[in-house]
């Protein structure tokens, strides 16, 4: 590609960098291009027929919810004809317990429009105090609820000014001053594994919180209580991306192109062109130029600071936040098998909704355990035969991730990350990690063996970080563990936490920022935010309450 | 209802030539695909470990050189689209240490076969030429026009003294030309796989004009750079340029006819597309007339020949491997220049030897010891690993219907890893390093490839057999040879009609061309000048 110019280019086309993008095309008006260094756009959106020919894996984000799309389905309605389409299974999430295969379904909102079902289910789980908290959880969670809007404002808004409240933080101020309302002081203050004592007494339903908490990105022993509350809000509206994740990716293309944008595939960015405090364009890994009134990265922070922008041009004490980033605590395994059989739950027998869960604890009473396991983590030790929790089986309620009669399902656990190990021990560690697998769904399912399995894709941490640059060297998919002062409003660091930098027209955004890493549209909206702020560009959202 | 010009069932190779020709004349062009990604055999994938890239279907593409696609899309010209085309081609080791090599350059082959059998360097070098004239003269111009009835083609080709050789060459099977030319076993095992190892059946005479064009094009195998796929995405992107569109995850029902007369298509989930002027399908024969229209809808005799329709007698298991190094064989280590070569042929001593294995895909038993051929397509494109690793290719001719435990023994990860065990055991007794760097290897098996792509019905890579009644005008039935059928709208465009598989755009193109004939719209392309000139002989139409 000869010297070009654009108004607008993007560093990276992961998912966060292709909303911006998309965004700016269409409402910003500008001549936009993406260079993605990878052979295809998307990111954490990513799907490939890994497992086994025939059978999707998503390689990153296969748990969606419907409320990570909004933005995108309200201001770009194409979409859908561009083949963005949401499915959903009756049961988002369910747990199940080893001891006695007791177990709990959480139920899609379409299922349980009132949640009595859901709270029926949790009466027999756990205890008549737990299930009044879950009544009362349940309220403020479901569409309309109060934690939920306000959830959703800080999701898709800039960062408020420092000392001001985010949405979350008010509606938790007000909470804790409710008699008998949710939030107390303990469960504020915290970390969450003590604080999830507070909120539940069975110890079933601290596993799962806790384990919950550990899959998000917010790490049980160091997170603060207020996740707990959060939790939930992913469970009752849980939604796949019919065709797989990447799918999304698609649809966003198609929309990009035809608003006139152009994007690179293999074109890795190695530096952001300043000139007097100013970006002014990017330099490509073979030496193009490329020029820009405007740039915005979704690489990692500590991609922006020392590779793309220069310690040189920053001042100290961000490099040194950016450098201190806690990466390490919740980089998952992250596998994919492709089956002859559907799982078939032992639970079943107590609830057959339990084979209809399309993300599944593989829990048990054992929260001391579990507790260990973020320990050895810690030492950087793979705790041995980890918990699980099943996620995926797609296949079930779309025909286009497996071939006729077979399935696909996935499984997780969280782990070391990817630099405690060296490549030939991440390989062993694959199939160990499998046999590990195996050996824990022995003790929840009938019809689990090695006989059922055609075939498995087994990304870890090692993996996660070699195939995005943006994820290494820990492999986090989230990019940085979040907890309390490494969290929202402050994410990743507070010098950046409204995307914009240092650098005047240099803008930044990934799954580092925002309230919550994920698949979700939130920090490549609000990315648009600040830049449509700053340059007075069109504001699809006036009018709407985010 | 959504409203095209033109639906397009598959987006493989042919679907997307297709759709690219017919965009490219103003028709707005819809193509459905069931798999997630476009691009049908043309597949690249991470299928072992990130960024390591397989190609996980079409991998040597032959006809390059040729096939019009490339040129009148200017793929090569306009979107930057690159080949490598590595000079030492196939290597086969002997027992005794020595190589026989087949390269690029008609002389230097003739060298290293000379060291073999001098004889056979000089029958190889006159075989080369003449096999150069039949592609130049009439097997690469036939490829890229519909296919006359047989009986008008031998005709025709009665006419020149070619034309001739090859009438008499159809005559033979693939055995009977290979031991007339060559006396050597080594040189006759290495021409019979290079010859067949596509599908050709060694024994069954009628398709021997077959032989030379896959000898010819055995020297003419170039590797995307980029992976298979750059195909697929550059023809994407042209599709979408100009004002098509593509649809992954979209699993086609049925065509949906009015009065006899194609009118669109349905998809599982019960959307409808509709085509206003013509409906394509490049699915294979069953999948098109028996499950999309269903027999009531055709005459007796399409019904019957399709309901027959002969599918291939092997498939391919192949083992992908992300390697941490370049492979080195020991055959190599006094010339390292052997290190380059595309395509290694492991494993088969003799003649003898490959003909057992096919004896045994017959059998639908799995030879213990049989031979494959094997690629390191990093060793040419570095851009397919990252730096310093490489890809491993390990291909196997196998059958799809296991003698033992049928089909569905295949898809089992134990019994796939013992497979994989077993190939790279035999790979380690010529490149011992192999094994040692191999980081993660994943298998593909016969079911999987009817898994991954539904119309290769029992992993037939090309969509059905190769045999003179289901090739040529044959293919699919001669009421549908020149891409039309007999239902008014529809027209078949896929590896089941002629020129056949192996991503040659033969079908697609000459689809398009059906297309905008029966419009009226002009076409805004050249016929290529080898096919002019073979039509100024008076061997085609």
């Amino acid at each position: 590609m000869a010297d070009a110019s654009f108004d607008a280019v993007i560093v990276g086309g992961g998912n966060k960098a292709l909303v911006t993008a998309l965004y700016l095309a269409r409402y910003g008006g500008m001549k936009v291009g993406i260079f993605e260094e990878r052979h295809e756009l998307g990111g954490g959106w990513g799907t490939h027929e890994s497992a086994a020919p025939g059978f999707l894996s998503n390689s990153h984000a296969s748990t969606v919810t419907d409320w990570y799309f909004l933005p995108l389905q309200r201001d770009f309605p194409d979409i859908h004809e561009r083949g963005f389409q949401l499915l959903h299974q009756k049961v988002g999430m369910g747990v199940i317990l080893k001891e006695d295969q007791s177990c709990w379904t959480v139920y899609h909102v379409s299922q349980d429009p009132t949640g009595e079902r859901t709270l029926k289910e949790l009466e027999k789980f756990a205890t008549p105090q737990d299930a009044e908290t879950w009544s009362k959880l349940y309220d403020v969670i479901r569409p309309g609820g109060g934690l939920r809007d306000a959830f959703l404002e800080d999701l898709y808004s800039l960062p408020p000014p420092p000392g001001t409240p985010t949405a979350t933080q008010k509606w938790i101020g007000q909470e804790l001053q409710k008699p008998g309302g949710l939030m107390n002081p303990q469960l504020l203050g915290l970390p969450a594994i003590y604080a999830v004592k507070e909120l539940w007494e069975d110890p079933g339903m601290q596993f799962l919180f806790l384990h919950f908490c550990n899959v998000v990105g917010t790490p049980s022993e160091a997170t603060g209580g207020p996740i707990l509350l959060m939790i939930p809000l992913i469970w009752t509206e849980m939604a796949l991306v019919r065709g797989g994740t990447h799918s999304a990716a698609h649809a966003c293309i198609r929309a990009f192109l035809a608003d006139g944008g152009v994007f690179y595939t293999k074109s890795k960015v190695t530096k952001i062109r300043i000139e007097n405090g100013k970006a002014t364009g990017i330099r490509l890994a073979d030496g193009t130029e490329v020029s820009a009134k405007l740039v915005v990265t979704s690489a990692s922070p500590s991609q922006l600071c020392f590779d793309l922008v220069g310690p040189e041009h920053l001042d100290s004490r961000l490099t040194k936040r950016v450098a201190r980033l806690e990466r390490s605590l919740s980089c998952i395994n992250w596998y994919t098998w492709a089956l002859h059989e559907a799982p078939d739950y032992l639970a079943a027998d107590n609830n057959p909704d339990i084979n209809n869960a399309y993300r599944l604890i593989l829990g048990s009473r054992d929260v001391k355990g579990l507790i260990d396991e973020s320990y050895w983590r810690r030492l950087r030790k793979p705790p041995s035969h980890p918990a699980i929790d099943n996620f995926h089986h797609h296949s079930r309620v779309d025909r286009t991730q497996a071939p006729e009669g077979k399935h696909v399902v996935g499984s997780e656990s969280i782990t070391v990350p990817a630099d405690a190990m060296s490549e030939r021990e991440w390989m062993d560690y694959k199939r160990l990690h499998a046999q590990e697998v195996m050996d824990t769904w022995k003790d929840y399912m009938r019809n689990m063996s090695w006989d059922n399995i055609i075939g498995y894709d087994p990304i870890t941490p090692y993996d996660s970080a070699r195939r995005q640059s943006n994820y290494a060297p820990t492999g986090n998919q989230n990019i940085i563990d979040r907890f309390p002062g490494q969290a929202y409003p402050f994410t990743p660091v507070p010098e950046l936490a409204s995307h914009r930098t240092p650098i005047k027209n240099l803008y930044a955004t990934g799954s580092a920022w925002g309230i919550l890493g994920g698949a979700h549209v939130g920090q490549g909206y609000t990315c648009y935010k600040a830049i449509a702020d700053d340059h007075e560009l069109k504001k699809p959202w006036l009018g709407h309450p985010w | 209802m959504k409203t095209w010009d033109v639906i397009i069932i598959g987006a493989g190779p042919n679907g997307l030539v297709a759709g690219a020709y017919l965009a490219k004349a103003g028709l707005k062009v819809m193509i459905l695909e069931k798999r997630l990604e476009a691009g049908g055999g043309l597949a690249t994938e991470e299928c072992t470990l990130p960024m390591f890239l397989h190609n996980t279907h079409s991998i040597y593409h032959m006809m390059v050189d040729y096939a019009p696609p490339y040129y009148d899309l200017e793929l090569f010209d306009k979107y930057s689209l690159r080949y490598v085309h590595p000079p030492l081609q196939w290597v086969m080791p002997l027992a005794d240490g020595r190589t026989l090599c087949l390269y690029n350059d008609t002389e230097r082959t003739r060298q290293s076969i000379a060291k073999i059998s001098p004889r056979d360097a000089e029958a190889y070098r006159e075989m080369s030429t003449k096999y150069s004239a039949y592609m130049e003269e009439f097997l690469a111009p036939a490829t890229y026009v519909p296919p006359l009835p047989p009986l008008d083609q031998v005709a025709r080709l009665e006419q020149t003294e070619i034309g001739r050789e090859i009438n008499e060459l159809s005559e033979k099977s693939p055995k009977e030309i290979v031991d007339e030319l060559f006396v050597n076993e080594q040189v006759k095992t290495l021409m019979l796989y290079a010859a067949c190892h596509w599908g050709l059946p060694y024994d069954v005479p009628g398709i021997g004009f077959l032989v030379p064009l896959y000898l010819n094009r055995a020297t003419n195998y170039r590797l995307c750079v980029g992976g298979s796929h750059m195909v697929a995405q550059l023809l994407g992107k042209i599709i979408l340029e100009h004002g098509g569109m593509i649809l992954g995850s979209n699993l086609v029902r049925r065509i949906v006819l009015n009065e006899g007369r194609a009118e669109g298509v349905e998809t599982e989930d019960g959307s409808l597309f509709r085509a206003e002027k013509a409906v394509i399908s490049t699915l294979d024969p069953q999948q098109t007339f028996l499950k999309f229209l269903g027999s009531d809808e055709l005459d007796q005799d399409l019904a019957r020949s399709i309901a027959d329709w002969e599918w291939e007698e092997w498939s391919l298991l192949e083992v992908h491997a992300a390697l941490n190094s370049a492979p080195a064989f020991s055959f190599a280590s006094s010339n390292s220049e052997l290190n380059q070569g595309l395509v290694y042929l492991l494993g088969y001593d003799n003649s003898e030897e490959l003909i057992r294995h096919w004896e045994a895909i017959r059998q639908g038993e799995l030879l213990e010891g049989a031979g494959f051929h094997c690629s390191f397509p990093t060793v040419h494109d570095p851009s397919q690993a990252p730096p310093g690793k490489h890809t491993a290719l390990i291909s196997q001719m196998a059958p799809f219907q296991l003698k033992n435990g049928g089909a569905q023994r295949w898809l089992n990860i134990k019994f796939k890893e013992s497979l994989a065990e077993r190939s790279l055991a035999l790979l380690s007794k010529y490149a011992p390093n192999v094994r040692e760097e191999v980081l993660w290897s994943c298998v593909s098996t016969p079911a999987d490839v009817e898994n991954r792509f539904p119309d290769m019905v029992r992993g037939s890579i090309k969509q059905g057999a190769y045999h003179s009644l289901q090739l040529g005008y044959f293919r699919p039935h001669e009421s549908c040879s020149g891409s039309r059928t007999p239902i008014q709208k529809l027209y078949v465009g896929g590896a089941g009609c002629h020129p056949g598989g192996l991503a040659i755009l033969g079908p697609g193109y000459l689809a398009a061309s059906a297309v905008l004939d029966d419009l009226g719209i002009p076409k805004w392309w050249r016929e290529p000048d080898f096919v002019r000139k073979a039509r100024d002989k008076g061997l085609l139409e």
